[in-house]
């Protein structure tokens, strides 16, 4: 039978009674001797009343039980002895003449000897048979122990998570009165996790396992018996961590305890080599990722700050040549050139900085409720007096609030205006719409250009993504930073067909502020 | 005041590049312009002479724009355009609320700036009184009587929103901060109320816009407070 079996099979009853031969077991275990010499002699006080019940030569039976008793209980060293005094006993009190060692009977003597060898060698085999038993049930534990603790280590995400199932196991396998992890992390350091009830010597403790780290060999070293272990977790490159285990009441830690602290030390260490390799993992996608972007970037940016800068600097150089005299118109003309190109490099520079300081975090997100109608205002405010013609609004009266950072949204909103009016016929309409739908409101955005292909449809919203008809300006960003911004508003940003050009539509969750509005 | 005599506009930026600009621009249409590079030297040409208006950059070397608007507002009452990045919000506000008339934001046109410099130098200008009727596209606001059309139609706004509009419209074109209405319109002690001020702006609109639901006379100024708009 198991140890599991047993626990689940022992009526509740029995545990009290269970806990009682528990501590009997160990305080023999902690005493092999005086338990031999108490349990024979208060045996022969037991037996010495009923004496002529019973001949005299039937007593070696009791005492052969007593030695045997001892043997499971106290191991080899209490065997001995019991089988030793009870051999004297028998002999000094039920062996006729009574109190004396001397023997009537020289058919004792042969009884006597047989006792002594039969007393000692079932004494021994018990002690043998009992010592395999605790073993095998110890290994059996340790084992279930492992198992679970390398089943879970193998979900865990986190080092936190791995020193709560760390901990757990190292009191519940060893019965700790407490215990810690200690984790190499950034600078070196270790990082400590206690369990619940953290010893008050906790700095003393720390600085052990920082010896320990150092060395990396367990205090105390080798076999002696201890109140407390210090186990370092060794990884490839050196110590990565180290698990202590503290007093455990009534009793030391032997060399069975010591191999499951290092088995679970193993576990450990497995695990934090894991974790460091994906951490390592991570680390380089990142970095290949940061570099990948760099580039695009890089090429992004050269490329669109450039050229307007490039056509600018022609066109103001070509009139400082002197060599040809335009008429004013002319030359009104070409600046109106210059204008355009400088207003490309702000557009491109403001997108630029918007980005990075909506990914960096910068950019505070200052939201309050607001009409949907302001904003769109603001928006068209900020359009040439000339474009502004082509926009058609539809914005109902009675719309419900959106919680919004105004000037972030109208960023986004007239990112979205902005390559309507740019991506279709000169003059053609763009509609801005907005409309109630459920808990969203929703602002569409509606030109008359050639629209997005399905294919590119979820591409135009990343960073730098170009669309094949986008010939000409822009860096990409306008649509990467329009998404950004309604994401953080909980909202979100599609396209798809409308009756002849693409409708832009930014769903965002209502604000229903002030109750009765 | 003569009006032969030339109007004169004090720049003080620390950028060399746009002190240039700008004065070649305004000496261009007329205006005397004088530059300095940072407040000391700012100092040094206020001693001098007054100028009509102060185009200020917020970032000077030596001490900070807003301290230094502060300090002029102490004692000279000459309208004070500030230039500032679009980033500085809140250096625009406590510029504004500082006692600065206007703020411009880098980059900026040349049509904006002069746009703001007339605007600033009729207002500043002891010369010109506040036209008792102000006519902004279908709006008519007469100061006088107190009262506003639309098409024609009059318009009947409590005596808070009459307030509101007739600060908002006379300095069309620049922007208030809601600091500097809530403390003229409602008193000092109201001065941080913006809830309010939001409620009365928002029942204004409805009266006076075309189209409420996108307002295009009196829009939001996001974080800063309102601005008049004449289309």
């Amino acid at each position: 039978m198991t140890t599991a079996d047993r626990q689940v099979l022992a009526p509740r009853g029995i545990v009290g009674v269970r806990k009682w031969t528990r501590a009997v077991r160990a305080w023999a275990e902690a005493h092999p001797l005086t338990f031999a010499a108490l349990a024979v002699a208060l045996s022969t006080l037991l037996f010495l009343p009923g004496r002529d019940r019973f001949a005299e030569e039937q007593w070696g039976m009791g005492y052969l039980l007593v030695t045997v008793v001892v043997a499971n209980q106290a191991g080899a060293s209490g065997a001995l002895l019991a089988a030793v005094l009870s051999f004297f006993a028998w002999n000094f009190f039920f062996l006729s003449p009574f109190y004396t060692l001397r023997l009537d009977n020289p058919q004792h003597l042969t009884f006597l000897a047989v006792f002594l060898v039969v007393g000692v060698v079932i004494g021994l085999r018990t002690a043998t048979l009992r010592r395999r038993e605790s073993e095998a049930r110890a290994s059996e534990r340790e084992a279930l122990l492992l198992g679970r603790l390398s089943e879970g280590l193998l979900s865990l995400p986190s080092i936190e998570s791995m020193a709560d199932l760390l901990l757990e196991s190292l009191r519940e396998g060893l019965r700790a009165d407490d215990a810690a992890v200690f984790v190499l992390g950034g600078r070196g350091r270790l990082r400590a996790y206690w369990s619940a009830d953290a010893p008050s010597a906790e700095r003393e403790i720390a600085q052990t396992a920082e010896e320990v780290r150092r060395s990396g060999e367990r205090v105390p070293s080798e076999r002696e018996p201890a109140s407390t272990l210090y186990v370092p977790l060794h990884g490839p490159n050196g110590v990565v961590g180290v698990l202590y285990v503290g007093g455990r009441r009534g009793g030391t830690y032997g060399s069975d305890e010591l191999r499951l602290v290092s088995a679970i030390a193993n576990t450990a260490s497995v695990f934090l080599e894991q974790a460091r390799l994906r951490e390592v993992a991570l680390q380089h996608e990142a970095l290949r990722e940061a570099e990948r972007l760099k580039s695009v970037l890089v090429s992004s940016i050269s490329h669109e700050l450039k050229t307007p800068l490039a056509s600018a600097k022609a066109t103001v150089t070509g009139l400082l040549e002197g060599d040809v005299q335009l008429p004013p118109e002319a030359l009104a003309h070409e600046l109106g050139h210059v204008v355009h190109d400088l207003g490309r490099l702000e557009a491109d520079i403001s997108d630029l900085l918007d980005l990075a300081r909506l990914e960096s975090g910068e950019w505070r997100f200052e939201p309050d409720a607001y009409e949907i109608g302001e904003i769109i205002g603001s928006v068209l405010a900020a359009v040439h007096a000339e474009d502004r013609r082509r926009i058609e609004l539809r914005v109902p009266d009675r719309l419900p609030p959106v919680r919004a950072d105004f000037r972030q949204l109208a960023r986004a909103i007239g990112n979205l205006v902005q390559n309507a009016l740019q991506y279709s016929p000169p003059g053609s309409p763009v509609r801005v719409v907005a409309r109630l739908d459920g808990d969203s409101l929703l602002i569409d955005v509606e030109d008359r250009g050639a629209g997005v292909p399905e294919a590119e449809r979820s591409r135009v919203f990343e960073k730098f993504y170009r669309g094949r008809g986008a010939a000409g300006a822009g860096t990409g960003l306008g649509l990467a930073i329009t998404h950004e911004i309604v994401t953080m508003h909980g909202g979100s940003v599609s396209v798809e067909d409308a009756d002849d050009g693409a409708r832009f539509t930014v769903s965002l969750p209502v604000a229903w502020v002030g109750g009765s509005r | 005041m003569s009006g032969a005599q030339p109007q004169s506009v004090l720049v003080v930026d620390d950028e060399a590049q746009l002190r240039r600009a700008l004065t070649s621009i305004l000496a261009a249409r007329g205006y005397e312009v004088g530059d300095a590079g940072s407040v000391a030297e700012a100092y040094d040409v206020l001693a001098q002479r007054t100028p009509d208006l102060l185009v200020l950059d917020l970032t000077l070397p030596d001490v900070d724009g807003i301290e230094f608007t502060r300090q002029v507002r102490s004692w000279l009452q000459v309208p004070i355009l500030v230039l500032s990045v679009r980033s500085g919000d809140a250096d625009k506000i406590a510029a504004l609320d500082a006692g600065a008339d206007d703020y411009l934001t880098k980059p900026f046109s040349a049509g904006e700036l002069l746009a703001r410099v007339r605007a600033l130098l009729r207002r500043g200008s002891v010369a010109a009184p506040a036209p008792a009727l102000l006519r902004a596209d279908d709006l008519e606001i007469d100061f006088g009587r107190r009262n506003v059309r639309r098409d024609g139609e009059e318009i009947a706004l409590t005596r808070t929103e009459f307030e509101i509009l007739a600060m908002l419209a006379s300095n069309a074109g620049r922007v208030i901060t809601a600091r500097q209405i809530l403390s003229t319109v409602w008193g000092e002690e109201y001065a941080e109320d913006r809830q309010t001020l939001r409620v009365h702006v928002h029942n204004l609109r409805k009266k006076i816009e075309a189209h409420p639901a996108v307002p295009r006379h009196i829009l939001t100024e996001p974080g800063v407070g309102f601005r008049f708009e004449v289309e």
